[in-house]
């Protein structure tokens, strides 16, 4: 019978259920700062994608995890700049543009991985930990939630952070304000094209980060097509969490750990169909929605293009 | 203040921009990879446009007998991801191309194509009337079949025996669990604490065949010993993160000898068991392809091979004599079509005991059991 209950066990059982819900938090938190500010982002896909690809070369020829997340979040800010001079700039379609960003993505890192590590597919070992004070020496969970890579720790705390921000910064609420009456934010002197801008600007890194999380820490490996549709995850999550950041980072921590459980229930080798199993995380997200999403809430201007005086 | 001047920007500007985007990702997307292609995205145009000009080519090899008894002077062959993946897409180029350079006849091989626009492609690949028709991948199975029929190309597909048509459409099917058999009987005489898993990254026939020809040799050494299983998700081919994730905690759970079957997940795989904190060194069986060129730390024990050279082969060998078409073809032992892998961290003793076990599933003495279902395959693992 399965030694599923070993110390061992669940600490790796825990600790990869927070490491797949960090890409879909850093990219949901995001798409919420984008979609708060009115601009509805579909190609976070190809932004984490691109991301990771970024993320991986940094940190394979510079030896440096640090440098590989600052080179996803690059290559994600690289992906968004399409979408802020096609979308925020020049007015057109957000949901074209996102799917095109996205197939684009997906095709230029398949190029570029095959040519560059075709035939290698370098891998990067593993990635350094830091272990908080006292709290990693908790039995079982202390491992799997306290001595992670400190991109987890600043992720959450980054949707802390974010939440403050959007309450109670001037700038939060001039972003909010995109979304919500964007006339009436250019009515108070303050730029909605400037201020979409930065929004979509700090999604692509964001979305880039969470790629290069993805490829540096998750999988330690770059392989084409390997967000397996995370992104379009993190859009549904973003509006499954009305767009505030706390829900947001809870929706993907559930989501990461409904993945570690599903592989759980299989090497207990518990009598449930695989099938079954597999939508635990799926199910625990639309349980989820059931039960918020009556609330759920998307900005009134949101993938609406600001024209002054256009009614 | 600045207001948005560029929303003025004239209709047929922006839908130009938006085109070009467009095109490019279209553009990027369809060669993704495919360097070795040579009828990239530009051509599958051409083939959506020129569906009469196929029709009448097709007519015209009717007239010449639908290829049967005509020598093969071109081989094309499709594969859904790159033709470098250490797994079945690899495997089916290199079969091509030693199969056309043995025969000296030209290869067409266009790769990375997915599964979206299988039959454009496909056609665009009959149009050009090769000698044989390479759909190397079950996926591919409806579209092939069609235009096959269509085009009267003599193409092979896979795992649809019962649909093979003399001069038109044959198809391979494979026995993997009798390699997979072995595979089990290695794992088992390697571990050293006792416990093996074995790793899917999708819901596949051919792996839950494999899952259960590894669970049948690991009980024929010890019919006590536990085996770990899980499957990463219904479509998880490429995710390398899922394939980490998962193999880190079948590894925690004590199996030290794993069996992983998934396309680019595998990578994940070998991240997971390279840097694997376990107590006995872990060890990694692949499927279809030959991973020892990327095995930098020594962790693969071996693979399950699937090798397609005597298969292609035999196809031509069947156009030239017009039996192509008749039967389907099983890639197995005693063929070839199926080995496991020796590799210098296998005892001799250990791979003598393998022989013996090939003898005797060719003997006959030893019957693996094929587990077409997970829940067979799930079966053969508790037995």
């Amino acid at each position: 019978m399965s030694n599923l209950f070993h110390q061992d066990v669940l600490t790796a059982l825990i600790s990869g259920g927070v490491i797949a819900g960090i890409p879909l938090l850093l990219a949901a938190c995001g798409e919420a700062i984008s979609e708060r500010s009115g601009v509805l982002n579909l190609g976070i896909e190809g932004m984490m994608i691109l991301g990771a690809y970024t993320g991986f070369v940094v940190a394979y020829y510079l030896h440096s995890t640090w440098l590989g997340f600052l080179g996803g979040a690059g290559g994600g800010i690289l992906a968004c700049l399409v979408m802020i001079v096609l979308c925020v700039w020049l007015g057109l379609d957000q949901i074209v543009v996102g799917i095109a960003i996205t197939l684009a993505g997906e095709g230029i890192t398949s190029v570029l991985q095959g040519a560059q590590f075709g035939t290698t597919y370098p891998r990067l070992g593993a990635t350094p930990t830091t272990s908080i004070p006292l709290l990693h020496k908790i039995p079982v969970i202390g491992p799997g939630l306290f001595e992670q890579n400190l991109l987890v720790y600043l992720g959450i705390l980054f949707a802390l952070f974010l939440t403050w921000f959007f309450r109670a910064t001037n700038v939060g609420l001039n972003l909010r304000a995109a979304g919500e009456k964007p006339e009436a934010l250019d009515a108070a002197g303050v730029s909605v094209v400037a201020t979409r801008s930065w929004a979509v600007l700090s999604t692509g890194a964001l979305a880039g980060l969470g790629g290069g999380f993805l490829a540096i820490v998750g999988a330690g490996v770059f392989t084409p097509f390997m967000t397996q549709g995370q992104g379009y995850m993190a859009i549904v999550i973003c509006m499954l969490g009305r767009g505030k950041p706390i829900w947001v980072a809870l929706a993907s921590l559930l989501f990461g750990i409904s993945l570690s459980i599903t592989t759980a229930l299989q090497l207990a080798g518990i009598e449930i169909s695989t099938d079954l199993i597999n939508m635990l995380p799926f199910i625990a997200v639309m349980v989820a929605l059931v039960i918020f999403g009556r609330r759920s809430y998307l900005p009134p201007a949101l993938a609406l293009p600001y024209v002054r005086g256009a009614r | 203040m600045q207001g948005p001047k560029e929303k003025k920007l004239s209709m047929p500007l922006a839908t130009v921009l938006v085109l070009a985007l467009l095109a490019l990702a279209g553009l990027v997307a369809g060669c993704g990879g495919g360097g070795s292609s040579s009828s990239g995205s530009t051509e599958a145009t051409e083939s959506t446009e020129g569906e009469a000009e196929a029709a009448a080519s097709g007519e015209e090899k009717e007239e010449e007998g639908g290829g049967s008894g005509s020598s093969v002077e071109k081989i094309a062959i499709a594969t859904p991801a790159k033709a470098n993946d250490y797994g079945w897409n690899e495997q089916g180029v290199t079969a091509a191309e030693k199969v056309a350079e043995e025969i000296g006849a030209e290869l067409e091989q266009t790769t990375d194509i997915g599964y979206e626009q299988t039959e454009t492609v496909l056609r665009q690949m009959a149009e050009k009337e090769p000698g044989l028709l390479i759909a190397q991948a079950s996926g591919y199975d409806t579209a092939a079949k069609r235009v096959a029929e269509e085009f009267e190309v003599p193409t092979v597909t896979y795992d649809i025996a019962n649909e093979v048509k003399p001069g038109i459409l044959t198809s391979i099917i494979t026995s993997s669990q009798e390699g997979a058999y072995l595979a089990g009987i290695l794992a088992a005489k390697t571990t050293k604490s006792g416990k093996v898993g074995v790793v899917i990254s999708a819901s596949d026939t051919n792996w839950f065949e494999m899952t259960g020809g590894y669970a049948a040799g690991v009980h024929s050494v010890d019919p006590s010993m536990p085996i770990s299983f899980a499957e990463i998700s219904a479509e998880g081919y490429d995710d390398a993160a899922g394939g980490k994730r998962v193999v880190t905690s079948m590894i925690a759970e004590g199996a030290d000898v794993i069996f992983g079957m998934g396309d680019g997940a595998s990578f994940g795989y070998l991240q997971a068991i390279e840097t694997a904190n376990s107590p006995n060194k872990v060890w990694y069986i692949g499927d279809i392809g030959d991973m020892t060129p990327i095995d930098k730390k020594g962790v693969l024990l071996s693979s399950v091979l699937w090798t397609f050279d005597t298969a292609f082969k035999t196809f031509v060998e069947q156009i030239e004599e017009g039996t192509f078409g008749k039967e389907a073809y099983d890639l197995n032992l005693e063929n070839g079509g199926i080995s496991l892998l020796k590799t210098k961290h296998i005892p001799s003793s250990v791979w003598s005991e393998i022989e013996k076990a090939k003898k005797e599933i060719l003997a006959g003495k030893i019957e693996v059991p094929e587990a077409t279902t997970i829940g067979a395959a799930k079966a053969a693992l508790n037995e």
